[in-house]
């Protein structure tokens, strides 16, 4: 380096650095950058304005390119600009500065320590303009130097630039200095002499200018004579198609029209990408250095080789320039490049996926057997498996050996013999297919693929798999078009090791087909498609298993549902909605006034929707006088904010504004105190504690940040809401009439009058601890003595309503077809939309059935009549469905006798019944109607009766336990089990359904009675609440602050926008909870403040309590 | 829950200011939709083009250009490409529907695959 000979300045005895020559002008003791500034501004003269103001406020045009469309030289942007020309006072100035305070001095001379140029010996040499030396000489006129001269010499100073020998070879150089020039890779040339390596770099500062001033390329070439030009010449060259008369025996061919469109678009891509151009790099006589470049049409230089490194940094360069200059993302030549190549691989991978899928589709076209096998494996029915009784690769029993003879393949198999058949079995022969190719199984997509009458695609296709795996990466890659310039660069990768190669000629046999397949695997293509294959297989899979374990689309209703709408959107990730009041006072004054604040159609000017919809905040416009937002749309809006990922709002009680927010929570804290009073008596110490009163504080403190301009007016006009949480609502005031007999209020009479109670709810930890449950426990129901809510009466009340859908004799269809349309008719869907596959949303209005009654069903034994019960899933074996065998009544009982029991020969059976209790009732929606007249109503003839396990019945003979007959049946043993085992079907366990026609009685009915309901639906307390209703934990702000963060956030420079762009708020809360924890009189937990997991929110269920009180059925 | 007035999902006013990944969204085909579903093929009969084009994944990536000429670019390159691996799928198919030829390859690759899934 340079100064290598470098130490501290000289220093006089007051510890300033001493400058040789004269103290300084005062305008010199300017600071450098008020000094630049002044200079920078330049005049209007045209000669002397600078071009590149730094406040970077020109009205002139600043292009630097010819009429003819090249760019200018540097030798004019020199001369325009003043602080650059060679004779400018300003300079000096500049260099007087520099050339003592700014570099080190030799502490022996007290002069400038040795320059690049003094020791390269070449400082004399006219017309580069890195042949400078800089330091204290430099103020002299001989060494004049501009500013940028002397930023080039700290170029040439740095460690990719070390100083040379005058007529030293770069290779003499390397071999003297080899450590240090490793890294350099611009002078790989050892031919290159020292000058010839200085302009480089100087030509190198040439090309980057031009790069970076958006340089137009040439005109497009003449497709008719050159063909194809730029991006797409590049894309059809790669593949081979470049022919373009023959493709696609000439229909492809393109005529005069599109080939100007091609050329249209070739051209704007050009004069989009910033690129230098050889044409004008060589026009330039002063650089003869032969650089080696990317061209305007993107190709690199004749002059250089393809994969050259200096060719590489030009495009990476340029890559990084055009992603910045773009106006539209989407037509970056990157990611149009991007596109073209992925579009490649897609084709070739999904004719690849397509091959397979023949492959397989062929030979199981062919073996019948090989399909039924495959077939019997995702069969419900019971099969016995070669090998035990596995599913999975093995052949059923009968298939195997065929017939009765079932031993025999036994006996292989306890002698380990493979069968033929066994190995080549459908299953297996997916799974080898699935194993040759490297790809996870199960195949889960699923398609209509049908081969000889078999669906193939239920079982297996890789074309759709294939499909959903590569678009999906393909959208995500390309959707981030900052990133086109890589998948350009993977797709090409890709694409040109192409999977579905040439094929082998049939005429080759089997040798040739089989080397083919096996090098497929070898081929990155083909690695690509395994994991393209297994992405979208596992995409799905995972839709299905979403789609079937958890209740389809309603469960995607209940976790976010649009605001105003049921139509579900699962992309939670939205901006939360507030909502905040806009009275008509405030909109007729805002009017009244001009002040522009609310426009004509009442609007408020804020961007925002007045009443608005969608995800953001909304300003609320009440019609007449309200001071407050409705009840129902703040709860709209509440269970909106519900299905958020994670809610947290605050709810202003006098308003019920709604302050949602999307910020960081940074603490949150809860604790709760108790007083007491010490009682001390005689003979002891220590005070009794009498309890006296609990407290509970929450601390809770987060960080609002905005991203944008209209972030920063809601996060001001939230904090602004905020503030208002700490100070009272208050009155109008005292009313008065002034001379002209006009009313007004008096100045400073108002009063405060409500208290800023708020409720804040964040997630599930902080909510209120209301529900109708605890307040029915604080109205005494269930207390021998508090209110009965359910009435349970006995079985004959209502099972001649029951019996009455039953055909019986004497019944015309007719008859029993009305009454059960009678009793549809009477259910309610208590959810809309009703949707399948189970809904435990009906209630009845008539006593017939209800949710909760206990009921007898008939007995089934086909699998036909019956239900189904839906087994668990265990581990990898999905959940199945399963028919209800075994369990009821049997068919030879009556169910109406009192004895409920039945003699065969000497004996007499007696039955107590299996008991279900019914959870809900579902119904299948059906469309009716055309066009307008269309809509969905429920059809209720086919209705399904949910079930879940109550009790299990017994079976005596002559009174005596057994265990045989119809009530001890493995069958009845199997269903009894499975019964008793939890699965995924909520609510209740293990359920199934029976159509209502296998009902046979009912053992237990419960309904509720309409008084009781009502008396508990109704009371002062619950409608307390549903007044001042909401998700969130009642109670009162007794502290805020906020933390502007000065040293982490950004601050909005805008005039009208001056402030930080984020603040941290810090909430201090005290709550007043709905119902007051603690123990009741029976010592159970009164209402639990963390309604968090199904322990604690079971407590809170509502249950029949949600019943209307004025349907038909409750009155 | 009651509605007391109707609301829509459409939003009334268009924001001023985007974000830049607003800007990448909007420039997005407004149907493009992530619950594509394939329609059905037939792997042994249909044509190359046939399969290909039942996926419509062409029009997807067409709608994913902005400059007409770009579409048309990516038309003649999609359909020449398309017509240029036609061949080699068709003449590989048709190798594979010599059950010989065919029994031979599976039986290569049951060797091959016999012994778990290739890593």
């Amino acid at each position: 380096m340079a100064n290598e000979n470098s130490s501290s300045p000289t220093r006089g005895a007051d510890g300033r650095i001493q400058v040789p020559g004269s103290d300084m002008h005062p305008d010199r003791k300017k600071t450098l950058r008020d000094y630049l500034k002044g200079q920078t501004a330049g005049s209007d003269d045209i000669s002397t304005a600078n071009e590149f103001p730094i406040d970077g406020a020109s009205d002139r045009d600043i292009s630097n390119a010819n009429p003819d469309g090249t760019p200018v030289g540097p030798d004019i942007i020199q001369q325009a600009q003043p602080h650059f020309s060679l004779n400018n006072e300003a300079r000096k100035i500049f260099n007087d500065i520099s050339s003592g305070a700014f570099f080190d001095v030799n502490p022996d001379t007290g002069n400038q320590i040795q320059t690049i140029a003094e020791r390269t010996g070449i400082d004399d040499e006219p017309g580069l303009k890195n042949d400078q030396k800089f330091g204290h000489q430099a103020g002299t006129e001989t060494y004049v130097q501009t500013v940028s001269e002397q930023v080039s010499s700290v170029l040439l100073s740095n460690r990719f630039s070390p100083p040379q020998v005058a007529d030293e070879t770069q290779l003499e150089f390397e071999q003297r200095n080899q450590n240090t020039i490793d890294n350099q890779k611009y002078f790989g040339d050892p031919s290159l002499t020292n000058q010839e390596t200085r302009r480089k770099m100087a030509k190198l500062g040439v090309e980057s200018a031009i790069a970076a001033s958006g340089f137009i390329g040439r005109d497009p070439v003449d497709i008719e004579k050159e063909g194809l030009s730029g991006i797409w010449a590049q894309t059809f060259d790669t593949f081979n198609i470049s022919d373009l008369a023959n493709i696609g025996n000439g229909n492809y061919g393109i005529d005069n029209n599109v080939g100007d469109r091609l050329r249209d678009g070739t051209r704007r891509i050009s004069e989009k990408a910033v690129l230098p151009t050889r044409e004008w790099l060589e026009r330039d006589s002063e650089i003869e250095v032969d650089l080696k470049y990317i061209d305007s049409e993107g190709r690199p230089s004749e002059n250089g080789e393809i994969g050259d490194k200096e060719n590489h940094a030009y495009t990476v360069m340029n890559s990084m320039i055009s992603q910045f200059i773009q106006e539209e993302l989407f037509t970056n030549r990157q990611y149009i490049n991007g596109l073209n190549f992925m579009a490649a691989t897609f084709i070739q991978n999904i004719l690849l996926a397509a091959i397979f899928d023949a492959l397989l589709a062929l030979e199981l076209a062919v073996q019948k057997e090989v399909r039924q096998n495959l077939r019997s494996q995702y069969d419900n029915s019971p099969v016995q498996m070669a090998r035990g009784k596995a599913r999975g690769n093995y052949v059923p029993l009968s298939d195997l050996v065929g017939g009765n003879s079932s031993k025999a393949g036994d006996i292989m198999e306890l002698f380990g013999l493979p069968n033929v058949k066994d190995l080549f079995n459908g299953p297996a022969l997916v799974e080898f297919i699935l194993n040759f190719m490297g790809i996870n199984k199960p195949i889960q997509a699923k398609t209509n693929l049908v081969v000889a009458g078999f669906k193939l695609g239920d079982f297996i296709s890789f074309v759709p798999s294939y499909l959903i795996g590569s678009l999906q990466t393909t959208i995500s890659a390309l959707k981030d078009p900052m990133s086109a310039g890589f998948f350009f660069n993977l797709g090409r990768q890709i694409a040109r090791k192409s999977a579905l190669e040439a094929a082998p000629s049939p005429q080759g046999g089997a040798l040739e087909y089989i080397r083919y397949f096996f090098d497929l695997r070898d081929q990155s293509g083909f690695r690509f498609f395994v994991t393209m294959v297994n992405l979208g297989d596992n995409a799905i899979g995972q839709f299905f298993a979403k789609w079937e374990n958890y209740g389809g689309p309603a469960i995607l209703n209940e976790t976010k549902i649009a605001w105003g709408a049921s139509s579900m959107s699962p992309a939670s990730v939205t901006a939360t909605p507030s909502m905040f009041l806009i009275p008509k006072s405030f909109r007729n004054f805002s009017q009244e006034i001009e002040s522009g604040v609310v426009d004509a159609e009442g609007n408020f000017v804020s961007g925002r929707s007045l009443n608005g919809t969608g995800d953001t905040d909304q300003f609320f416009n009440p019609e007449g006088n309200d001071s407050r937002i409705d009840g129902a749309t703040a709860a709209l809006l509440e269970e909106k904010l519900n299905s958020e990922y994670m809610p947290f709002y605050i709810k202003d009680m006098r308003t019920n504004e709604i302050i949602s927010f999307h910020a960081f929570l940074d603490t949150y804290s809860d604790g709760f105190s108790a007083t007491y009073s010490g009682i001390t008596g005689m003979g002891r110490i220590e005070p009794a504690h009498i309890y006296e009163s609990s407290q509970r504080s929450i601390g809770i403190s987060f960080t609002m940040i905005a991203f944008s301009e209209e972030d920063m007016d809601m996060l001001y006009w939230k904090l602004n809401k905020l503030v208002t949480l700490m100070y009272p609502q208050f009155s109008k005031g005292t009313q008065l009439i002034g001379p002209d007999q006009k009313k007004f209020y008096m100045p400073f009479s108002q009063i405060p009058t409500a208290s800023p109670m708020v409720r804040i709810r964040i997630g599930d930890i902080l909510t209120n601890n209301f529900s109708k449950a605890s307040a029915a426990r604080m109205l005494g129901v269930g207390y021998d003595e508090g209110p009965k809510i359910v009435t349970v009466d006995a079985t004959q009340t209502r099972s001649g309503n029951l019996q009455s859908l039953i055909p019986g004799g004497g019944d015309s269809n007719k008859a029993i077809m009305q009454r059960r349309e009678n009793f549809v008719k009477s259910l309610t869907p208590t959810v809309d939309p009703f949707v399948g596959p189970m809904t435990l949303s009906m209630q009845t209005n008539v006593n017939f059935v209800s949710q909760g009654d206990i009921v007898r069903i008939r007995m089934n034994n086909t699998k036909k009549r019956t239900g189904k019960i839906i087994t668990r899933q265990a581990g990898l074996v999905p959940a199945t469905i399963k028919p209800t065998l075994g369990i009821g009544i049997p068919n030879n009982v009556d169910v109406n006798s009192e004895s409920k029991s039945t003699n065969v020969g000497l004996s007499t059976y007696s039955y107590t019944p299996d008991l279900f209790r019914i959870i809900g009732f579902e119904a299948k929606p059906t469309t009716v109607g055309e066009g307008d007249d269309k809509q969905e109503i429920i059809d209720y003839s086919n209705i399904k009766v949910w079930l879940a396990f109550f009790s299990q019945g017994t079976t005596t003979r002559n009174g005596r336990a057994v265990d045989t007959g119809d009530y001890a049946s493995p069958t009845r043993v199997n269903t009894i089990e499975k019964l008793y085992k939890k699965s995924r079907n909520k609510p209740d366990g293990l359920c199934f359904w029976v159509p209502m026609t296998d009902i046979m009685g009912i053992e237990h009915a419960t309904s509720p009675d309409p008084e009781a309901l009502k008396f508990v639906q109704e009371n002062t307390i619950v409608k307390a609440f549903e007044n001042n209703a909401g998700e969130g934990m009642a109670g009162f702000l007794d502290n805020l602050q906020l933390d502007w963060q000065l040293n982490t956030l950004m601050w909005d420079t805008t005039p009208g926008r001056r402030a930080p762009q984020g603040c941290k708020v810090t909430l201090g809360f005290k709550p007043i909870h709905d119902i007051t924890p603690g123990l009741d009189a029976d010592g159970f937990n009164r209402a639990p403040v963390y309604k968090v997991g199904n322990l604690s929110r079971s407590i809170h269920k509502n249950g029949n309590l949600n019943l209307k009180t004025d349907s038909p059925g409750a009155q | 829950m009651t509605q007391e007035r109707p609301v829509s999902d459409k939003k009334t006013n268009e924001k001023k200011f985007k974000s830049f990944e607003e800007k990448i969204l909007d420039q997005f085909p407004e149907d493009f939709k992530p619950d594509y579903k394939p329609q059905d093929f037939d792997a042994v009969n249909d044509t190359a083009q046939e399969i290909i084009a039942k996926t419509g994944v062409k029009e997807i990536f067409k709608k994913m250009m902005i400059e007409e000429s770009d579409k048309k670019g990516f038309d003649i390159f999609w359909d020449a490409l398309v017509e240029k691996n036609a061949e080699k799928f068709h003449q590989l198919r048709e190798g594979l529907k010599d059950d010989e030829l065919r029994r031979e390859l599976l039986k290569k690759m049951i060797e091959a695959g016999k012994y778990g899934k290739r890593k």
